[in-house]
């Protein structure tokens, strides 16, 4: 059974951005799905959460910083990616301010195996502090790569209200691209729902300054 | 590109006869009972040593029953709160429940006495906290409860059990709501804590501040939604994203990660966003068990597959045939191989393990255990 038709979908994408064009900002705007749930009761319900790669970067301004080992940081250098290594971290010498610093200046931090486990001992909870512990990143997987899905990836989190929303693209993406992010970050919101589409109520899209676009 | 809603309905993806050799461990259903009349969810459990059963109803009121041989007798009910109970815990001495609300109290409650409250557990001066969950440790001496995120900070308070007044906190180490807050099994100086920021904390709160208190912080990537201390080393992860991962909590090492897709095919199901993921904890063997099953329905598919040895499978071990809701709480005891689990039809179910040795299923002794406690239970939720 179709939810949102293909017209319905690429409709709401052209009117989001077209808005943005004629009314241009001074910084790039992001572009939100906007979800509103039903039949659901945060307090006694089982909470989902879930995060998923999109095909398209939306926050492409996105900093990530590499905490690696000598490989991981040799890599980094070569791919002018910014990096720390055990010693430049040891030197913060886990001073509260330069900790919450580094924290500051970048978005997220991806951090080799052996240095991961040090991160308490090296930094203290700063990073925790800042919601920035890095994830993992192995010998297995290419750093270009990892970044990338760093990148792309979303967070759906159920909190105690009937509404959540996340970023799906931004407003220099073209109507093809930001309609592939959305209908990802749709089918897999409704995956993550225990009823599924019962649970949805509504959906909209926004840039960050224009007007809320019915989707569903 | 339409989007298109899946309508295949989520089944077994094998025969009833393979299922029925497949799961070969074989649990019987020894006592089940409605709590009120009126559907409830149970979402917090807690099982003591000498099986004693406490749950925390949707009206905020806790109950306590007693397993004796095949039935559950209730013991005593506390009530009257008006903030929301987000977790009940017994601790060491077996007639004492400590329990946590939303409007910052934890108590400590003597089931004896039925509604006296043996001790209440004080915050510092400033606004209470929004407690979501607690415990005791092993010695019976700290409790630990977490909060909320106010004005970005989420805190850990401690007490001493024996006084009021609290013995500090932590809140640097997590960013969001704690989840789970869960001391080990034997060692009484280890904590675990999660988080819906997606991080798990290992601390040892011997040392002096919070920052050395802080061994390990293990990266999950999802939100926590149940923290179980498997054995010394071992922690096992349950995630909102419904996968279930293994830690070693010494070297920070991630032993197991089992995500949605894995479960669901281990379970014998099709479709993986239907699978959930109730618990895991150790099995009578020492190998892991996980427990899952299917919302689709009444939600009352629910299986157990145990951890491979050898391999990143999972074995199938249990089918809970004669399960009715979807469970949300699960306690197991490994010495009397119990299996104690409660969820979203407000049924307190015990499962009793049959020992191997016996292929078939004691079609004789099953239907006189189940009897009594089954008419009791028909009555009760028939309405719904």
């Amino acid at each position: 059974m179709s939810k949102v038709s293909r017209d319905t979908l690429y409709e709401c994408v052209n009117a989001v951005l077209e808005q943005s064009k004629e009314k241009k900002r001074n910084f790039l705007e992001t572009v939100e799905l906007q979800i509103g749930l039903k039949n659901y009761d945060p307090q006694k319900d089982k909470r989902f959460s879930g995060t998923v790669k999109l095909k398209y970067i939306p926050r492409p301004k996105m900093q990530v910083c590499v905490l690696g080992d000598q490989q991981h940081c040799d890599e980094a250098k070569s791919l002018t990616v910014p990096c720390m290594d055990a010693e430049a971290l040891k030197k913060l010498n886990k001073n509260k301010k330069l900790v919450k610093k580094l924290a500051k200046k970048y978005d997220a931090f991806l951090a080799s195996e052996s240095l991961i486990k040090q991160i308490p001992r090296l930094l203290g909870p700063g990073l925790n502090k800042a919601g920035k512990f890095p994830g993992l990143l192995s010998h297995q997987e290419s750093m270009t790569q990892k970044i990338d899905e760093v990148k792309a990836t979303i967070k759906f989190q159920m909190k105690k209200v009937l509404c959540l929303s996340v970023a799906v693209g931004h407003v220099d993406m073209t109507p093809d691209e930001l309609a592939q992010n959305v209908h990802l970050s749709i089918n897999f919101l409704v995956s993550l729902l225990k009823k599924h589409w019962q649970n949805v109520r509504s959906l909209h899209m926004k840039s960050t300054m224009g007007a809320p676009q019915r989707l569903y | 590109m339409e989007i298109i809603e899946n309508t295949e309905i989520d089944k077994d993806t094998v025969s009833s006869k393979e299922l029925e050799s497949l799961f070969s461990k074989k649990y019987n259903l020894l006592a089940e009972t409605a709590v009120t009349l009126k559907k409830t969810y149970i979402n917090k459990l807690s099982v003591s040593k000498s099986m004693n059963i406490a749950v925390r109803l949707l009206d905020n009121s806790i109950e306590v029953y007693r397993l004796d041989k095949s039935s559950l007798s209730k013991v005593c009910r506390l009530s009257g709160h008006q903030q929301s109970l987000t977790e009940v815990v017994f601790s060491t001495k077996e007639d004492h429940l400590l329990y946590s609300s939303g409007d910052g109290g934890v108590k400590l409650w003597d089931t004896r006495t039925s509604g006296l409250c043996v001790q209440e557990y004080k915050d510092e001066e400033r606004q209470p906290h929004s407690y979501t969950c607690m415990d005791v440790s092993c010695s019976g001496r700290v409790i630990c409860a977490g909060t909320e995120t106010e004005q970005n900070d989420a805190y850990l308070v401690f007490w001493d059990q024996r006084k009021a007044e609290p013995l500090g906190g932590y809140w640097n180490s997590h960013t969001e709501d704690i989840t789970q807050v869960k001391f080990h099994t034997d060692k009484s100086e280890t904590l675990a804590s999660g988080s819906l920021d997606g991080i798990i904390n290992i601390y040892n709160i011997e040392e002096g501040t919070e920052d050395d208190a802080l061994q390990y912080t293990l990266n999950v990537d999802h939100a926590v939604e149940k923290l179980t201390w498997l054995d010394h080393c071992r922690l096992s992860c349950a995630t909102q994203y419904n996968d279930l991962q293994i830690w070693d909590t010494t070297t920070a090492d991630k032993l197991k990660h089992y995500d949605r897709e894995k479960i669901c095919r281990s379970i014998k199901r099709s479709r993986a966003d239907e699978c959930h993921v109730a618990d895991a904890y150790l099995g009578a063997d020492g190998r892991p068990v996980v427990l899952a099953g299917s919302v689709a329905g009444d939600g009352g598919v629910l299986r157990s597959v145990r951890v491979s040895t050898k391999s990143n499978k999972l074995e199938p071990l249990t089918n809970f045939a004669h399960n009715k809701q979807l469970v949300r709480c699960a306690a197991y005891d490994k010495q009397r191989d119990i299996l104690v689990t409660t969820g979203e039809s407000g049924l307190i179910d015990v499962w009793g393990g049959v020992t191997d040795g016996s292929d078939e299923p004691d079609e004789e002794a099953v239907p006189k255990k189940l009897h009594k406690s089954l008419r009791l239970s028909d009555k009760r939720h028939k309405p719904y």
